[in-house]
């Protein structure tokens, strides 16, 4: 009996010690995952086949965390990341994830304005062209480039966004830091 | 009675070879003048079944000269008054004497003639001798010169009356200049080395130090030299029985297809080459290399000689035995070595011949405009980077594995949107409707594919100016699209991403790498051969950077990490072509 007992609370013991250590293992593993999935997230290259399924070699899990992650640390974010962050969201990310692309429609570096502004067009944002029209003060040439193509099928129904397309062509015209603003302008007719 | 002014009007011989050369240039190959891949063949002096082609030659050098050439001190001069010969039924006949190998003239050769009378002169400087009023008739011609083997010195030469008959005799120097491998890699080449019938191109494969950082290997020991370890290197042997120094120099140089010299050839062409053994009078380089860019060819090389010899240490471009010199596909590289008497030469082409024929590479190029009728994202006019970086790093980087890069155009396409310079052509594409082409998503990519179909066999290259993705630049290969998927065979760049990255894309496509995360298609080092670095190969899958000697511009004819060849891979894809 005393063994018998003994060797219950062994037994108990061991089990416990098992689902700890196989949390843990759990934990590190999910953790490892997560940070080879961040790996190709920010990877120069990635495969095109490989993205436009979502990753498929990753848990819906490890997606979940790296998604979490970068809501919850919005700086630790970069524009490649940020243009591949919609390819691994879930539906029920997808408001965060918009708030994340939002928060960066004022960053310092225009190449995460410039994706932010994609992001929300990949998410579908119903705040899209607000978004948009924001941005057509804008001082970056891509940004703005992006901007005027998502507002561009509204011109017909905004007769004041013509004039304000207008204005931003006699803005850029010349200015050598522009190249695709002006030439997506003068295709619209604001020479 | 027509006299020629003497010696030969190089510049009548130059337009009178020109001509014959183009006016048989779609005659059935192969035959006297073009051999079976195109390459022009001398003609002969004595072959009897040339004559027609000889008084074909005569006559448009005739044509050619120009009054402006004669020299009006020479007797010789058409200007000068008809020295008629004191017998009527007289003829002349001069009579060029060069060297086989190189078609260089022969000086100081015994040419004696037998006929209707006999006689016997001295080449002079030109390899030109003229004997003036001859008896017509018909003669038998020899020359002969010591160090030189007379068995193809005869000819024959008819002389009418009144006129000036013309004859070529050739003599072969019995020294010899020759490219030959180091077949066991030993970087000590001898007699004994075998002789090449074509060159390729250095692979830069035993170049790089990993480091870090990453560095040239340049030092004076061959296998401590990128150039005297590659695996494409070569070298120029001279065989001279007659030299009396333990050293010989040569000039090399590359020529172009047109048989002109390379734009870059150097003004000092010399190489040093030494005997080796002692006393066996064979004379040997250090190794060469081809290379086809401007920065490759402006890397110093180390010639391997000691301090204090003139040539120690570093040699620069432009310097004597700079060991690089810049070639084309289509071209040849030629070595010429005064011999006692007359320039020889040896002369191959480049990737033409054997196991490694030279491919084709076609390419359907697009540029997307900014919107339906706007301006391209990148321009294509005349100067344009499209034409002076992305071709040519195309062009510069295939060519090292025997690739010509060629552009090709869908028939119906509208001419307006056809934009060409030199030989290629791209064509501008409105973006389908909705698609903002600074920022294509991978559905937009099966729109744009279906849109611009390819040729049988051919890879469409769309420059944009964003990609959803994040990417550089992306290429739906064979491995990750399936046959029918539109987006086969499709390479998406942007212009700003930098030189290599069209070239980069096109890689994907050809060596069709078929990997899972993280290889992903990309080259990986191998550890077990650590020179063949990462940050060198064109397929890397980091930042490819700026262009130079050290760029990511290489590719490899062996194993990388997955097993993968991607020289292999890529001159057998089926986007390839013969050449």
């Amino acid at each position: 009996m005393i063994g018998t007992g003994i060797s219950a609370r062994a037994a108990l013991a061991v089990a416990l010690l098992l689902t700890i250590g196989s949390n843990l293992m759990a934990d590190e593993e999910r953790r490892a995952e997560a940070r080879m999935l961040l790996a190709e997230l920010t990877a120069e290259n990635v495969s095109p086949s490989e993205m436009e399924q979502g990753f498929p070699g990753f848990s819906a899990r490890a997606r979940d965390d790296v998604i979490a992650h970068f809501v919850h640390h919005p700086q630790a974010v970069t524009p490649k990341l940020l243009a591949r962050l919609p390819y691994i969201a879930t539906e029920p990310q997808r408001p965060a994830l918009r708030d994340l692309m939002r928060s960066h429609l004022v960053s310092e570096d225009p190449r995460l304005r410039e994706r932010a502004l994609y992001g929300l067009q990949a998410l579908d944002d119903p705040r899209l062209a607000q978004a948009a029209a924001g941005l057509l003060d804008d001082t970056d040439d891509r940004v703005l480039f992006g901007a005027i193509h998502i507002l561009t099928p509204q011109l017909d129904r905004h007769p004041a966004l013509g004039e304000r397309l207008r204005a931003i062509a006699d803005r850029v015209r010349d200015q050598p830091e522009y190249e695709l603003t002006p030439k997506l302008l003068q295709s619209l007719g604001y020479r | 009675m027509t006299r020629l002014a003497r010696p030969l009007d190089r510049d009548a011989v130059q337009a009178a070879d020109d001509e014959i050369y183009a006016r048989h240039a779609g005659d059935p190959r192969p035959n006297a003048l073009y051999d079976a891949d195109g390459n022009r063949q001398p003609l002969s002096a004595d072959d009897p079944s040339q004559a027609g082609l000889r008084r074909e030659w005569v006559e448009l050098y005739r044509a050619n000269l120009d009054d402006e050439d004669e020299d009006p001190d020479d007797p010789g001069s058409i200007d000068d008054p008809v020295q008629p010969c004191p017998n009527a039924g007289c003829g002349s006949l001069v009579v060029r004497v060069i060297e086989q190998s190189s078609g260089e003239p022969v000086e100081g050769a015994d040419v004696r003639i037998s006929g209707p009378s006999d006689a016997q002169a001295v080449t002079d400087a030109e390899g030109l001798v003229t004997f003036e009023c001859i008896p017509a008739g018909f003669y038998d011609l020899e020359a002969a010169r010591a160090g030189f083997t007379g068995a193809t010195g005869l000819g024959t030469a008819d002389v009418p009356e009144s006129t000036t008959s013309q004859a070529e005799l050739v003599l072969r120097s019995q020294a010899v200049i020759e490219i030959v491998e180091d077949h066991d890699n030993d970087h000590a080449v001898d007699a004994g080395a075998p002789v090449l019938t074509t060159v390729r191109f250095g692979l830069w494969d035993h170049a790089f130090d990993p480091g870090p950082p990453v560095a040239l290997k340049n030092a004076a020991a061959e296998a401590d030299n990128f150039v005297g370890a590659d695996s494409r290197r070569f070298y120029f042997r001279v065989r001279d029985p007659a030299a009396t120094d333990t050293e010989v120099e040569i000039e090399w140089k590359a020529r172009k297809a047109s048989g002109a010299d390379e734009t870059h050839t150097p003004a000092t062409k010399t190489l040093t080459l030494v005997e080796n053994p002692a006393g066996s009078k064979v004379f040997v380089s250090k190794a060469v290399m081809l290379v086809t860019d401007q920065d490759d060819l402006d890397q110093a090389t180390d010639s391997g000689f000691p301090i204090p010899r003139i040539n120690a240490g570093q040699r620069n471009r432009g310097q004597s035995d700079h060991r690089l010199r810049f070639a084309e596909l289509t071209g040849r590289v030629r070595g010429e070595y005064a011999a006692d008497g007359a320039t020889i030469a040896v002369e191959l082409p480049v990737f033409r011949l054997g196991s490694e024929p030279r491919r084709r590479v076609p390419l359907q190029i697009f540029v997307m405009r900014v919107a339906a009728g706007g301006a391209p994202v990148t321009p294509t006019g005349a100067g344009a980077g499209i034409w002076t970086r992305d071709m040519r790093v195309l062009r510069e980087t295939y060519a090292r594995i025997g690739m010509a890069v060629d552009t090709v155009v869908a028939p119906g396409t509208p001419a307006a949107d056809i934009k060409t310079q030199g030989r290629d052509s791209v064509v501008e594409i409105d973006p389908p409707a909705g698609v903002n082409p600074a920022n294509i998503s991978f559905a937009d990519e099966t729109t744009i594919g279906t849109a611009h179909p390819a040729l049988a066999d051919t890879i469409r290259v769309f420059f944009v100016a964003g990609l959803a993705s994040g990417n550089g630049g992306e290429t739906w290969s064979d491995a990750i699209a399936p046959v029918g998927n539109a987006r086969r065979g499709t390479v998406f760049t942007i212009f700003g991403t930098g030189p290599y990255a069209a070239t980069h894309e096109v890689g994907h496509a050809l060596t069709d790498k078929r990997g899972t995360v993280p290889t992903d298609g990309h080259f990986r080092a191998p550890a077990a051969t650590p020179r063949l670095t990462n940050d060198q190969n064109l397929m890397k899958r980091e930042f490819l950077g700026a262009e130079g000697v050290l760029g990511a511009k290489r590719l490899w004819d062996e194993n990388d990490a997955d097993g993968f060849n991607q020289f292999d891979a890529a001159r057998t894809s089926h986007y390839t072509r013969p050449f």
